[in-house]
């Protein structure tokens, strides 16, 4: 019985249709590890049409600690576009930040936690200050965990002598996790990973952000492609409208890369019941 | 489609929620025919298809035990609005021992002395909670409803419930969810977990129903 | 033992709160009058005994949900009294801003609850909507200013925390221009003749006595009246208790009574307005009159106040320390005259606290003025004072 719509059945919740997508322009994509660099264009077109007036993240930053990112113009975006491995759940600030800039129609890029969080704020309003209408699009990352900083942070300083405020950056680079720091980089396989995931992700059932207006994430067999998972009549078009308007490719993805999300989306549910009778 | 026949009823609360659904009333006209005291000539507990009541229930005061049993009868559906209704909230920290009814002694949420169908926390909730409750019932979206179910089961929550069901387990992601949802700002991250400021708790529980792990733990003790 | 009168006992409905009235009358006009609380006594005296004035003040607000942020000032200031705090300038100028929002709330609130009686019938279901509109319009500027519309936390010992960004600030006073044209419509409507239901005339015509006290105008001022001069009752300490009425009234009823100088005193917008605007104000509908006037008046300070405050400057002072001290806030809430006492002890956790409400001084006043009144509108008398019960029932005999 679920808090989600989300069940064995229906792994990756309520949607329209699920797409691959890329960006078109070449600038975009070259910048992408991995994914199509979709959302990135997808967010340019948003602000470029003034549907939104910015598009709000959170990313790591030196030391792996948080920091809310808001952009506003094309070139924002652009910049702090990255890696997912990047993005942080990190809702503190976020109701300061938005309201300092004065935005009043913003998408929110996150994980499943933290959409999962504004996405009930959506449906459900608690206190008087709650501000989800100034959210104007949710879109959620795929995701299996992010790390225990501490963890991540004294295996790094155990083993290779780095210290937290040395990190620059984290990114997936092919099988690797690739961290730079102050005297180069390092990288560790990303089957390790998981060893430094948060407790916490270990019991979360949420692969795709089932609260979402749109899901994004990737699958193997089509690198260099994103996959949108689009949940209501809205996102399916304004993804539209951006494909129409020559930001995206968007065409619908085969059943088979149905299967393989629906695939990863079970295990995260499976490792969730799993860790979920062991920690709760 | 016929509206709903919608009562509010306040057996001891601050009116803070009572203004809330008064509020909440043009919301839903389109759906709902709403009774409350604050409208109107005369106000009677009668049959009615949803019940809204808010204020937390005092155990010692018959007049309003009594009350609160015949709203129960009276309705299909009770909802305990707000966090004393809900939990018990602020008034959990009650002692008694006031002139003139030195007995008022406890005070409850709902739940213990009648069967509550949905509990909203929030002090006070919004308006936009008692007209989102309405649609997820007449459209019933059973999985966020589910949530309100299992809250109307539990018999208290608070800041410290959060940091012994979730912090301490080592099962926080850091998300900042509970930051955003503490009225009066008790609860800060540090080092990316939650810190509750003690004294500025007063028992909401609002923190622990909007937090994801929290609330998945609730939804599996008592759904 | 017989009573030679009818009796007219309802539960009255649309006032802040569970009341009942009750008025024996001879047919035609009221002979004698009850005003009974029912609403349970959550205790915040003793509630708050043994916790930190930082709790304290954060729990006081929620004894109402309609005059919150009066009992987190008279709160604050009755610690800052007992500390040796002063907050800073522009700290006291947003806090007194935030109060008188929060008035605003209130009487907008009781403008919803009082214009069926007041008002044509066919005008007042407009009227609310009207309003309702309108307190969603204060909501905003309260939500910015404050950080929330009901219970606002921005309310600490000391000032103000968590003020405003620039942006919402310049916000809030954008929305401020327009609340003051809704006031003028406001007015319009509530004070045209034509508007007006036949209760008003019969309410015109009755003298309502004045004895008022009020301590400040638009904030509240501990030098202003005299404290030992506050003596607070038991219902059955305060009637005659002459027959078997006045004690099963005073058995059932949850306030207790508050007097200034041993006699009754009204409390409230005419009090106030009547003291330092030299309103003049002699019957029973001006006590609503005057609740109208001082919405006007309270958008013009408002604006005033937007205009000088500067966000940036420090807007709360350093320094709490925790210590013995004895203090008291007397702050005018919305429906009058607020008084918060407190005493510390050495680790500076609350040893006593006593709140004594503006309800408990309205009541006997309500019970005298609907002497005399024909009963058809009696009803309405206990609304036009707008008593608000959740405040009353939380008081302890002054020792």
């Amino acid at each position: 019985m679920s808090l989600l719509p989300l069940s064995p059945k229906k792994p990756l919740g309520e949607y329209i249709g699920v797409y691959l997508s890329r960006a078109i322009d070449p600038e975009i994509r070259r910048q992408r590890v991995g994914s199509g660099g979709a959302i990135t264009a997808f967010l340019c077109y948003l602000i470029d049409k003034n549907i939104i007036d910015g598009a709000v993240t959170v990313r790591r930053v030196r030391g792996l600690e948080g920091e809310v990112v808001v952009a506003t113009t094309k070139k924002e975006v652009l910049e702090a576009a990255g890696d997912k491995w990047s993005i942080i759940p990190f809702t503190a600030r976020l109701r300061d930040t938005i309201e300092e800039k004065g935005l009043k129609r913003i998408a929110v890029v996150g994980l499943p936690c933290q959409i999962q969080f504004l996405g009930q704020m959506r449906m459900f309003p608690l206190l008087e200050s709650d501000f989800s209408e100034r959210i104007s699009l949710l879109i959620s990352l795929f995701c299996l965990g992010t790390f225990a900083n501490e963890v991540m942070l004294s295996y790094l300083r155990s083993k290779y002598g780095i210290k937290p405020s040395d990190i620059t950056d984290i990114r997936l680079e092919g099988e690797n996790l690739s961290i730079y720091h102050e005297c180069g980089k390092i990288s560790i396989p990303a089957r390790e990973i998981v060893y430094h995931l948060q407790t916490g992700c270990l019991v979360c059932t949420d692969y795709t952000g089932v609260l979402s207006d749109i899901s994004a994430g990737i699958s193997e067999n089509y690198l260099g492609y994103t996959v949108l998972i689009a949940r209501n009549n809205r996102a399916l078009e304004l993804l539209n409208n951006a494909r129409d308007e020559k930001y995206i490719e968007l065409k619908e993805a085969p059943p088979s890369v149905i299967e393989e999300i629906s695939l990863k989306a079970r295990g995260k549910m499976e490792r969730a019941t799993y860790y979920a009778t062991r920690l709760l | 489609m016929t509206k709903l026949k919608v009562l509010h009823a306040d057996i001891g609360g601050c009116e803070g929620c009572a203004v809330t659904f008064l509020r909440a009333i043009p919301l839903i006209e389109s759906i709902a025919c709403a009774k409350t005291r604050y409208i109107g000539s005369d106000f009677k507990i009668e049959d009615c298809d949803i019940a809204f009541v808010t204020g937390s229930i005092c155990i010692n005061d018959v007049h309003a035990l009594e009350m609160l049993k015949n709203i129960r009868s009276k309705a299909k559906v009770v909802v305990a609005l707000g966090s004393c209704a809900a939990l018990g909230g602020i008034t959990r920290f009650c002692r008694g021992g006031q002139e003139p009814k030195p007995d008022h002694r406890v005070f409850q949420p709902l739940s213990s002395v009648i069967d509550v169908d949905f509990a909203i926390p929030g002090c006070p909730p919004p308006p936009q909670a008692v007209n989102a409750l309405l649609i997820a019932y007449v459209k019933n979206v059973e999985f966020q409803l589910r949530l309100f179910k299992a809250v109307a089961k539990v018999k208290r929550l608070s800041g410290f419930d959060l940091l012994d069901d979730v912090v301490l387990p080592g099962l926080c992601v850091g998300c900042g969810a509970c930051v955003l949802s503490c009225p009066t700002g008790a609860l800060r991250l540090i080092d990316r977990r939650p810190e509750l400021i003690v004294e500025k708790c007063i028992r909401c529980g609002t923190c622990y129903v909007r937090c994801p792990r929290a609330s998945q733990i609730l939804v599996r003790r008592f759904t | 033992m017989n009573i030679p009168f009818k009796a007219y006992g309802k539960e009255l409905v649309r006032i802040a709160g569970e009341a009942e009235f009750l008025a024996l009358h001879d047919g035609d006009k009221v002979v004698k009058a009850y005003f009974i609380s029912r609403a349970p006594v959550r205790g915040f005296e003793s509630l708050v005994v043994g916790k930190n004035p930082i709790f304290v003040v954060e729990a006081v607000m929620r004894i109402c949900g309609v005059c919150h942020a009066a009992h987190g000032i008279a709160s604050a200031e009755a610690f800052e009294h007992a500390l040796g705090l002063l907050p800073s300038r522009h700290g006291l100028l947003l806090r007194e801003a935030i109060g008188l929002v929060n008035r605003l709330q209130s009487h907008i609130l009781h403008t919803i609850l009082i214009s069926q009686d007041i008002l044509r019938p066919e005008l007042h279901g407009k009227m609310v909507k009207m309003m309702l509109s309108f307190l969603e319009k204060v909501n905003s500027i309260m939500l910015k200013l404050g950080s929330a519309v009901t219970h606002p936390p921005a309310i600490v010992i000391g000032g103000i925390s968590r003020p405003p960004t620039e942006a919402s600030f310049k916000e809030a006073q954008r929305i401020l221009v327009e609340v003051v044209k809704s006031v003028s419509d406001l007015r319009d409507s509530v004070l045209n003749e034509d508007n007006m239901n036949e209760h008003i005339k019969v309410l015109k015509k009755i003298r309502a006595p004045e004895n008022f006290i009020a301590s400040h105008l638009f904030y509240g001022d501990r030098y202003n009246i005299s404290l030992d001069k506050v003596t607070v009752k038991h219902y059955s300490e305060y009637k005659p208790m002459e027959d078997d009425v006045d004690r099963e009234v005073a058995k059932k009823t949850t306030t207790l009574i508050a007097l200034y100088d041993g006699k009754k005193v009204e409390v409230g917008p005419r009090a106030r307005l009547s003291i330092y605007r030299g309103f003049n104000a002699k019957s029973l509908f001006d006590v609503q009159v005057a609740r109208i006037k001082e919405i006007e008046l309270i958008t013009f300070r408002l604006s005033e106040l937007m205009d000088i405050i500067d966000i940036s400057a420090p807007l709360r002072s350093g320094q709490i320390v925790f210590r013995e001290g004895e203090g008291v806030g007397v702050y005018e809430a919305p429906r009058g005259l607020l008084i918060h006492k407190v005493a510390l002890d050495n680790e500076g956790r609350v040893r006593k606290y006593r709140i004594i409400t503006p309800t408990m001084f309205n009541v006997p006043i309500i019970e005298s003025t609907s002497l005399g009144v024909p009963i058809s509108i009696v009803e309405v008398i206990p609304r036009l004072y707008d008593p608000c019960i959740p405040c009353t029932t939380h008081l302890i005999k002054l020792k």
